[in-house]
């Protein structure tokens, strides 16, 4: 028998060397071709530089050394990855700490959601915000006068029931100010910055571009383009980038279904859908008013008011339910972009903001006004004109109940002001009051004695500067003090006095901020029994 | 007359509400007062006198004006008149002072006997709060 002798055999013997020769002579060929071998031209050697380079920072890559813009690379390969070239654990801790934010500010938002939801006043009130801004979101040539009288309307019913929620306990201010911003106006996709807003804006512009609407996409056509006019389009948008409705969430925004229908017109003329529910809710405001203005009854009085506004729910929801649940989705969807938009254009409209407050706190004011009168009756005579002049009679425009109502404003004014004044404003030479019509009621005239000699003179008004009647977005009282004429020490020692009050004018004005001070809760006018209130605090 | 304030209550009977109910149940009754007296004095008028008091309300001038000069001409040397722009905000527009000036000389002219009314319909809310007084305090 023979043995084999043993031999080497190169092949054998050097396969990964020659393995890794010929990646290197392909990769090297791909890299430089012929350059510096057979092609010497200028553009040869431009491409041996340019290849070089690459190489080199191949090289630093694999020494770790490399600090180029390819970092991100290495930082993955390093410090992302352990030994067994898995995750790090520094890495996923950080992925893990991010989840956790995600999910805790979800949670948020949706116990916000569920609050909203679970109270009958901020879920009307959000509903009424909803229509709001749809109405001044709809497209200029769309927008008819009674648009802008519907708006007025929704906002007194969303300031009144904004009001109603706002003297519950455990009232949030947060969520009525998010309702109010959920109530805002137009979009400007111009002025947008963040990348929904970007895609909002997207969203439009391809729309445009498939030229199926005549307007002109400028980006600054001021409402001719607007945000439920985006989120009617907002499919082609959104359905590209799944982190959309990831962002929405985390913008705080009402979650996104992606499931979108093209048939966009039923978004906005669900007649089945939008308007019964609509219907349904105005059926509920008028019944709570009805409740409100029917003939007084203590035992049914206050409680009519509840009830009538359950009831109202009750039948909102059932409405809701039943024809409306087809087009959930989709309107979800389009009343979700929408607020999207809606939160990019904060800054632009505050404006707005400010209008839709200033409305709630002048109903404040008017509010207050009035039961002042029996304190004050000369200062009422002055509240009849307040800032816009005649509040007291604008407030009453409209329908013959509300001119009854005007007249009762002015016969108390009349009766209560000008009497206790001591003065007799209706005294006229011209008119003999025993031969005048009266109610049937066989009412003696009234007497001399039927004043209260013991409550004239109306004490005079304590005089307060402009800037200290005017409180303005983002004052605080330290600054409001000081405009009342108030001392550093003044103001100091009154800040705690103002936390503390009892008064229900000062706490009207006035919440606890994150640092334990008082902080004004909002701008408008400060009444004139609050500025005297707070000026007693002085002492 | 009287005070709508805590007295008030107290004479009533309710200043066992809570603090946070007075506020708003003085509201309350203040509503219905402008309300109930409106309607009462609203009795026996016709559309048109109603119609003339709305245009007050909505300040049409010229129907402002041309009622001011036909029932106060000289309403320029009104005591009544002067008493009201004193008592306006400076810079308050003519117009609507006379809208104003208006509108409680009409309430004069049209039912001066509005103060009784008022008196009346106070007394009967009083009567009313007071019967179901353990009611209110219940609820």
């Amino acid at each position: 028998m023979s043995e084999l002798a043993p031999r080497s055999n190169p092949r054998l013997a050097n396969f990964e060397a020659n393995k890794a020769k010929k990646e290197q002579d392909a990769f090297e060929a791909a890299l430089y071709a012929g350059a510096g071998e057979t092609d010497f031209s200028d553009e040869a050697h431009a491409r041996i530089e340019e290849a070089d380079a690459y190489e080199r920072h191949l090289e630093s890559m694999a020494d770790g050394t490399h600090n180029g813009d390819l970092n991100w690379n290495r930082r993955w390969s390093e410090t992302d990855r352990d030994l067994n070239n898995m995750p790090s654990a520094g890495y996923t801790a950080e992925v893990d700490a991010a989840h956790a934010e995600h999910a805790e500010r979800e949670a948020e938002i949706e116990d916000r959601e569920r609050t909203i939801e679970d109270t009958k006043e901020l879920r009307y009130a959000n509903q009424l915000a909803e229509r709001i801004a749809a109405l001044y979101n709809k497209p200029v040539g769309e927008t008819v006068e009674a648009d802008e009288e519907d708006i007025r309307h929704l906002e007194d019913r969303l300031n009144a029931v904004l009001m109603k929620y706002s003297e519950t306990d455990g009232a949030d201010p947060e969520l009525i100010d998010l309702i109010i911003d959920r109530s805002r106006a137009a979009v400007d996709h111009s002025a947008s910055s963040t990348p929904e807003a970007a895609k909002l804006g997207r969203a439009e512009r391809v729309d445009t571009s498939l030229g199926d609407d005549d307007e002109e996409d400028d980006g600054d056509d001021e409402g001719g383009r607007t945000a439920l006019h985006a989120a009617r389009r907002v499919d082609t948008g959104l359905d590209d980038d799944d982190d959309a409705a990831d962002r929405a969430r985390l913008a705080g925004l009402t979650p996104v279904s992606t499931d979108l229908d093209d048939d966009e017109p039923e978004v906005r003329d669900g007649e089945e859908g939008r308007l019964t529910k609509d219907e349904a809710l105005d059926e509920a405001y008028d019944e709570y008013e009805e409740a409100e203005g029917a003939p007084y009854d203590i035992n049914k009085g206050r409680l009519n008011k509840d009830e009538a506004l359950d009831a109202a729910y009750d039948e909102y929801e059932r409405r809701e339910d039943a024809p409306y649940d087809v087009d959930k989705g989709r309107e979800k969807d389009a009343d979700a972009a929408h607020d999207m938009a809606l939160a990019e254009e904060q800054d632009r409209t505050m404006g707005t903001i400010d209008d839709v407050r200033d409305e709630a706190y002048d109903e404040n004011e008017r509010r207050s006004t009035r039961l002042s009168i029996w304190r004050n009756p000369g200062a009422y005579l002055g509240s009849l004109f307040t800032v816009r002049g005649g509040e007291a009679l604008e407030k009453w425009r409209g329908s013959r109940r509300s001119t009854k109502i005007a007249i009762g404003v002015v016969a108390i004014a009349a009766a209560a002001g000008l009497a206790k004044l001591g003065y007799d404003f209706f005294s006229d030479p011209n008119v003999d009051p025993s031969n005048t019509p009266d109610s049937g009621s066989g009412i003696p005239k009234p007497k001399p004695q039927d004043v209260d000699p013991g409550t004239l003179p109306a004490p005079k008004p304590e005089s307060f500067s402009d800037a200290a009647r005017t409180i303005d977005n983002g004052e605080g009282w330290l600054n409001q003090l000081k405009d009342m004429g108030f001392t550093d020490r003044e103001a100091q020692n009154a800040l705690e006095k103002i936390l503390n009050s009892d008064d229900p004018g000062i706490k009207e004005w006035t919440y606890r901020m994150g640092d334990g001070n008082p902080g004004l809760s909002h701008p408008g006018t400060m009444p004139q029994s609050v500025l005297e209130s707070v000026q007693k605090l002085k002492s | 007359m009287f005070q709508l304030d805590d007295k008030f209550l107290q004479e009533l009977g309710l200043d066992q509400l809570p603090a946070d109910q007075k506020q708003a149940f003085l509201e309350h009754i203040y509503s219905q007062l402008e309300l109930r007296v409106g309607t009462r004095l609203s009795e026996g008028l016709s559309d048109a006198q109603l119609a003339e008091f709305e245009s007050f309300v909505n300040r049409e001038d010229e129907k402002v004006r041309a009622w001011v000069a036909a029932n106060m001409p000289d309403y320029a040397n009104d005591p009544a008149y002067a008493q009201l722009r004193s008592s306006a905000p400076a810079g308050t527009d003519e117009g609507v002072l006379l809208a104003e000036y208006a509108s409680l000389k009409w309430l004069g002219v049209n039912r001066p006997d509005y103060r009784t009314v008022v008196q009346e319909v106070l007394a009967e809310l009083k009567q009313e709060i007071v019967s179901n007084r353990d009611s209110i305090l219940e609820s």
